[in-house]
């Protein structure tokens, strides 16, 4: 008899706790149609541009801060915008003239931009302040100023409040690409400034912490680990965004994220595995858009050990990748095969320079010219957490060891990768290596020059750090063409990596979502999204 | 009046030595191991800097200084009440820690909370009846909750009350976002909800609470209901139950006789869990986005983020320590030669 009783209590308690549940539903679905939600596998890191080095904090740093520039936008003819990476639109910069002389430009500030919070106007001081910041933090945004040939805070001059003028160390082909980037936009110096502290003269503390953009969002409130919620800027220069509020919704598990999608809950569902992306694909309400991107698989070699210092080794593994296979067994046939050094997409790519095609026949006469007939061994270190990786990781083991090559799958923590990246203890590692400037000279300088920060591989070859030294200087058409050609001829001679796929960017959203811009650095862009009515 | 309080000094003053000791052997051996795992220098300068932001982060991160100047460092600002900033986010781990420890705490305690009020009650049920249907039915709970994996009984749960009834708010965290504003006084969504006089907060706290917590608690008591179903047997068997059965002494004197002599184990075992609950919630977590430590310490983890990891682990292991002292200090008084220095 107690125990019944205790059970009634128990089951009228929980009627009373879904009631109140019911009715704050009911009160919250009155804004729903103006709010954009997004799950998310993990907190936002930094709001502070230059020390952001994760793609959540990218993301979120790309819709708050307006950028000096974007890229125009053309038709993809399947339901979404592409960029154009061959055209430039102003977005803080409104309009800029370069000089004959080819490295003095003058740059005229948007009119009538303002502040997300402050409501101030964006003036040229705001814009100095934000070179002085790059070079002062000796941040990501310092090498890109650098990179685009804007050595230290002499070469840029404020002309009038809305003016400024940068003059270029030599021509700077990649200026428009890299200042296009989420860390390239101007912040409210005197906000900045007035948050400085003793130990750190750049506020670094506090913006990592607080916005001060004048773009198309700002962050109404964060509550770490729960949710982060942006508000519309009501004074953004091209209008305020359809979408008032935009909420980033944190769901570290990827099954329940496809699951509150798929019953409404939330409009995107962010980094879904391919395996859930393809549960998702055809039900009802959910739309899986796909669009093909210069993102590439890439296996690396550290080519200074055996057995990958012999460069025939390094050919052979070209014949023993199973292009296709991916593309189909992994991404459902979206995505393209590889076809050398540059992605197909890219705007320099040759692929038919690139003659390896999967023949374990062929991976296994070269193995053994390389002397290594009776096979070899060998481990491929991978991040840990990234489903996609270790499929492809996978289906490479398998095609490997058909041509004899035994290869062990290491997976590890994300900063034990990296170091072993940095530090070259890597013996093969795979990432993807996102090609956001469409540009040889620049994946170059980073990737593949002698010495180059993110040259993992251990690599040099005079004869290409040459040409990637030409392409950095080089605006005429025809030059950069025939050196791109020349690029990728040493790249595939030497194959210091293999690319391995192009991978699609895929992205699970409620059909009722239009208006997707699919961005060279697979950042989502919240301002021209839209909900049909 | 001395004499008697002889005793308690010395076993209170062991059980807290005992507390520092453990504290600073687990913060040795964390600090040791998440340094030997690897350090976030290359994840945190990115693939794009030059040799001079590689130096002033290796700096920073006093990566330049021996492992052991490192870890005095550490203690030393701990001492200072300082826990350190996440190299990755910035934030004080103290501040992390003061919104997402309360989060674990809540679910830890409603879900042990849960398990208790079921595991006692039919552990002696079972106990006094070991062949009786209702210690088969017992049995047999206990096992599915021993053999289930709590996040997996987590996903299966939100299938079927979120999913498919639809009576469960979405696993998204500890409170629906309308009473996201809700004033902040302990942390706990449900005490601070009553304390606002908000009962529409107060329900959507629970209802968030109810399936965490259950899946929580239906595997982790199987523990306590074995412990005080054997207990419960021992002593039913036991000469001095007999004894008093053969003096005709009262049914409730005989329960009362036999309830102070399960304490002992029983309140160890509680002890147990409680910090098993605690520190073992991350999967549910996940599952239930719940922002608790959990999450917290594992994001940590895999960027190396030294200082929150070493936060989590010591303040787990405190707490932990603080509830078997008081769960030893219960027993102590209720059994006079647990308070016995050996």
């Amino acid at each position: 008899m107690q125990m019944l009783s205790k059970c009634r209590l128990l089951a009228s308690a929980a009627l009373a706790a879904g009631l109140a549940v019911g009715a704050s539903l009911a009160a919250s679905a009155q804004d729903a149609a103006k709010t954009l939600t997004i799950a998310i596998s993990g907190d936002v890191e930094t709001l502070d541009p230059p020390f952001s080095r994760f793609q959540r904090s990218n993301e979120v740093n790309y819709n708050v801060y307006d950028q000096f520039f974007r890229y125009g936008t053309k038709d993809s003819g399947k339901g979404y915008l592409d960029t154009d990476v061959g055209t430039v639109e102003g977005s803080a910069i409104e309009s800029w003239s370069l000089a004959d002389d080819n490295v003095t430009m003058t740059l005229n500030l948007r009119k009538g931009a303002t502040f997300a919070r402050s409501g101030k106007p964006v003036t040229a001081d705001d814009f100095i302040y934000w070179f002085e910041r790059a070079y002062g933090t000796k941040s990501g945004t310092e090498w890109n100023a650098t990179t685009a040939n804007i050595p230290s805070i002499d070469s840029v001059k404020k002309l009038s409040d809305n003016q400024i003028e940068i003059t270029f160390a030599a021509p700077s082909p990649w200026f428009f690409y890299l200042f296009r980037d989420q860390s390239q936009a101007p912040m409210e110096a005197a906000v900045a400034r007035a948050n400085v502290a003793a130990d750190d003269e750049w506020a670094a503390k506090w913006l990592a912490k607080n916005d001060i953009g004048s773009g198309e969002y700002f962050v109404e409130s964060w509550t770490p680990g729960v949710e982060m919620v942006l508000k519309a800027n009501p004074t953004y220069w091209a209008g305020p965004a359809y979408f008032d509020t935009v909420v980033l919704k944190i769901v570290p598990s990827s099954a329940n994220r496809a699951l509150l999608l798929q019953r409404g809950e939330v409009d995107i569902a962010k980094d879904l595995s391919v395996d859930e992306l393809n549960l998702l694909r055809g039900m009802p309400g959910v739309e899986i858009l796909s669009a093909p991107t210069r993102n590439q698989m890439i296996l690396g070699f550290n080519v200074k050990e055996k057995p990958f210092d012999n460069p025939k080794v390094r050919e052979a593994l070209n014949y023993a990748v199973p292009y296709q296979a991916i593309v189909d067994g992994i991404f459902k046939g979206n995505g393209l095969p590889s076809k050398g050094p540059i992605p197909v997409l890219g705007q320099l790519a040759d692929p038919a320079l690139f003659a390896a095609t999967t023949d374990i026949d062929k991976a296994k006469a070269l193995l053994a010219e390389a002397g290594f007939a009776d096979g070899l061994a060998f481990t491929l270190d991978i991040q840990e957490g990234d489903p996609t990786v270790e499929q492809i990781a996978i289906l490479l083991k398998d095609s490997f060891a058909k041509a004899g090559v035994d290869m062990t799958i290491s997976k590890q923590p994300a900063a034990v990768f990296a170091e072993g990246l940095g530090t070259l203890k890597h013996q093969a590692w795979m990432r993807d290596l996102l090609w956001y400037v469409d540009d040889p000279g620049y994946t170059g300088k980073l990737f593949f020059q002698t010495g180059a920060v993110a040259n993992w591989m251990g690599y040099s070859n005079p004869d290409l750090d040459k040409v990637i030294d030409e392409l950095a200087a080089t605006l005429d058409p025809a030059k950069k063409a025939e050196l791109a050609k020349k690029y990728q001829q040493l790249l595939i001679a030497d194959s210091p990596v293999i690319a391995v796929v192009d991978m699609p960017f895929e992205l699970a959203m409620r059909d009722d979502i239009a208006g997707y811009v699919q961005l060279p650095d697979n950042l989502l862009w919240y301002y021209p999204l839209k909900r049909k009515e | 009046m001395l004499r008697s309080l002889l005793p308690w000094t010395a076993f209170l003053a062991r059980r807290i030595g005992v507390l520092i000791v453990s504290l600073v052997i687990v913060s040795v051996i964390t600090f040791a191991v998440t340094n030997a795992i690897g350090n976030p220098l290359y994840l945190l300068v990115g693939p794009r800097y030059t040799e001079e932001m590689l130096e002033t982060t290796i700096r920073e991160l006093g990566l330049d200084l021996p492992l052991w100047q490192r870890y005095l460092d550490y203690v030393w600002s701990l001492l200072h009440g300082d826990l350190g900033v996440s190299r990755i986010t910035y934030n004080s781990v103290l501040d992390d820690l003061r919104t997402r420890f309360p989060a674990t705490l809540e679910l830890s305690t409603y879900a042990l909370l849960l398990g208790v009020l079921w595991a006692v009650p039919a552990g002696i049920a079972a106990g006094i009846r070991p062949r009786g249907w209702f210690a088969r039915f017992a049995d047999l709970v206990a096992r599915a909750g021993v053999s289930m994996p709590s996040f997996w009984l987590g996903l299966l749960l939100i299938y079927l009350f979120f999913a498919t009834l639809g009576w469960l708010p979405a696993p998204l965290g500890r409170i629906d976002r309308a009473h996201a504003g809700l004033p902040v006084v302990t942390g706990w969504y449900t005490i601070d909800a009553l304390l606002a006089g908000n009962l529409a907060a107060f329900g959507s706290a629970l209802a968030h609470l109810a399936l965490p917590a259950v899946a929580l608690a239906f595997t982790t008591s199987p523990s306590t209901l074995q412990i005080t179903r054997g207990r419960t047997e021992e002593i039913m068997l036991s000469e001095y139950i007999r004894s008093a059965r053969a003096f005709g002494l009262s049914q409730a004197t005989i329960y009362r006789y036999a309830l102070k002599n399960m304490f002992g184990p029983v309140t160890t075992m509680i002890a147990m869990t409680y910090g098993y609950l605690l520190s073992g919630t991350v999967l549910v977590e996940v599952v239930f986005t719940w922002p608790g430590i959990g999450l917290y310490a594992v994001d940590a983890m895999k960027n190396s983020d030294y200082e929150p990891v070493m936060g989590v682990v010591l303040v787990c292991t405190a707490f932990y320590l603080v509830v078997y002292l008081a769960a030893d200090v219960l027993s102590a008084i209720v059994d006079p030669r647990a308070r016995v220095v050996a």
